[in-house]
């Protein structure tokens, strides 16, 4: 169950009477509103309205002289390119994935490799999706690299990938855990026949 | 290892935050509205105060209708029930009756009850003894609460909003949240108390 906060340690003990007052109602109602619930990507973004709009405009139409009707057909075609272009575009840059905060790693001795890790906002079912950028990272002939979030000597699995060498790697990972509880991240690699888990080659210590 | 080297490096980008909640410029305008002005103007047919509206309320929406529906697909398709109709029925909004909040709770309240009629539900069995859960008016009551709150919590700036959910949702300390979001402790106790101030603030305006 999540703590209940303290009013006295959020707000401080030097306040006039009735502003506590004030701030003790606000901090109950927050206590009893309960969490609003991280929105889902399909609800980012405003949509009905557009939808709606271009519902009523179908209603509202005009018979064009025969003459003009050709360059109805190719405003109508460009139009239709400019929107599929347009959709792909936003489409391909709008993944539903917003980055909170992001966190650097960089190559232990002996690895020039760097990355970083970008965490978006936790979901209801208590994942924090992941976007992990790597640049360095040799290919493996065999094996792949894992990342895990770190707590002491504990490690929490945060899913695995493979290399890209000198490109640019990204992939999409996931941490169903408390990430305030962990103390770090690190990336290993993983290679059959070795003890697992495997050397270290990123890390944000 | 010391403390200090065993805490996460975490780099708080608020602009990032920022740029995500609000990606499009928008007029000054729109955005100074009030709730009832912006309805006024989605009357007439202007998306851009929708786009204005949709920002504010969309999280309230959506949170009344996982509480009520319980269920991540069916609290969204009741969310986008509730813009469309915000937009088809934005003109039988009166101010002279009230604020927009209210009317707002109502469009939002009617398209999840229709959500929930929707589902089939087999008969329950009479229960032995009587329940503790909260009765309709209890639930009603502590909706219109919950609906008062996270409207409200839309009002705070994007550098003090994550302090109060942090505290209150997440059940983080002070210093767990100055260790969470690389900021001094001293900063999250100044910034948490304004929040609180400025939701008090918000929070009478919404009586």
């Amino acid at each position: 169950m999540t703590r209940e906060p303290n009013f006295e340690e959020l707000v401080g003990e030097d306040l006039p009477a009735e502003e506590e007052a004030r701030l003790r109602r606000a901090h109950e109602m927050l206590l009893a509103a309960g969490p609003m619930p991280e929105l889902p990507p399909s609800l980012e973004e405003p949509t009905t309205g557009e939808r709606e709009r271009s519902r009523q405009n179908e209603n509202v139409y005009q018979l064009l002289p025969r003459r003009r009707a050709g360059a109805a057909l190719a405003l109508a075609a460009a139009i239709a390119l400019i929107a599929f272009v347009g959709g792909y575009v936003v489409g391909f840059r709008h993944d539903g994935f917003t980055a909170q905060y992001s966190v650097p790693m960089h190559g232990v001795a002996g690895v020039d490799a760097s990355a970083k890790i970008q965490i978006a906002s936790r979901d209801a079912n208590g994942n924090w999706p992941l976007k992990f950028e790597a640049r360095g990272l040799p290919k493996l002939k065999s094996g792949f690299y894992e990342m895990f979030l770190t707590h002491g000597k504990q490690r929490f699995t945060c899913g695995t990938f493979g290399g890209a060498g000198a490109k640019t790697l990204k992939v999409r990972l996931n941490a169903p855990y408390e990430l305030q509880r962990g103390d770090g991240w690190i990336v290993v690699k993983e290679l059959p026949g070795h003890p697992v888990p495997g050397p270290t080659v990123l890390t944000t210590a | 290892m010391s403390r200090k080297e065993e805490k996460m490096e975490l780099a708080l980008d608020l602009d990032v935050r920022a740029r995500a909640r609000n990606p499009k410029p928008r007029t000054a305008a729109a955005d100074e509205c009030t709730d009832g002005e912006l309805l006024e103007r989605i009357a007439g047919g202007d998306s851009e105060a929708f786009d204005v509206l949709y920002r504010r309320f969309v999280r309230p929406v959506f949170a009344l209708a996982m509480r009520r529906l319980g269920d991540r697909g069916r609290a969204e398709d009741a969310t986008q029930e509730t813009f469309a109709s915000i937009w088809r029925s934005a003109g039988s909004y009166k101010p002279e009756r009230g604020p927009g909040a209210p009317w707002l709770y109502a469009v939002a309240r009617n398209a999840i009850v229709d959500r929930t009629r929707a589902r089939y539900e087999p008969p329950a069995e009479v229960p032995d003894e009587p329940s503790n859960d909260p009765g309709p008016p209890e639930e009603a009551e502590r909706s219109w609460l919950a609906w008062r709150v996270h409207r409200a919590m839309q009002e705070l700036p994007e550098h003090e909003r994550p302090l109060l959910e942090l505290a209150y949702w997440s059940g983080l300390s002070q210093s767990e949240i100055a260790d969470f979001l690389n900021i001094p402790l001293g900063t999250v106790k100044t910034r948490t108390r304004s929040a609180l101030s400025r939701l008090a603030d918000a929070l009478e305006e919404l009586q």
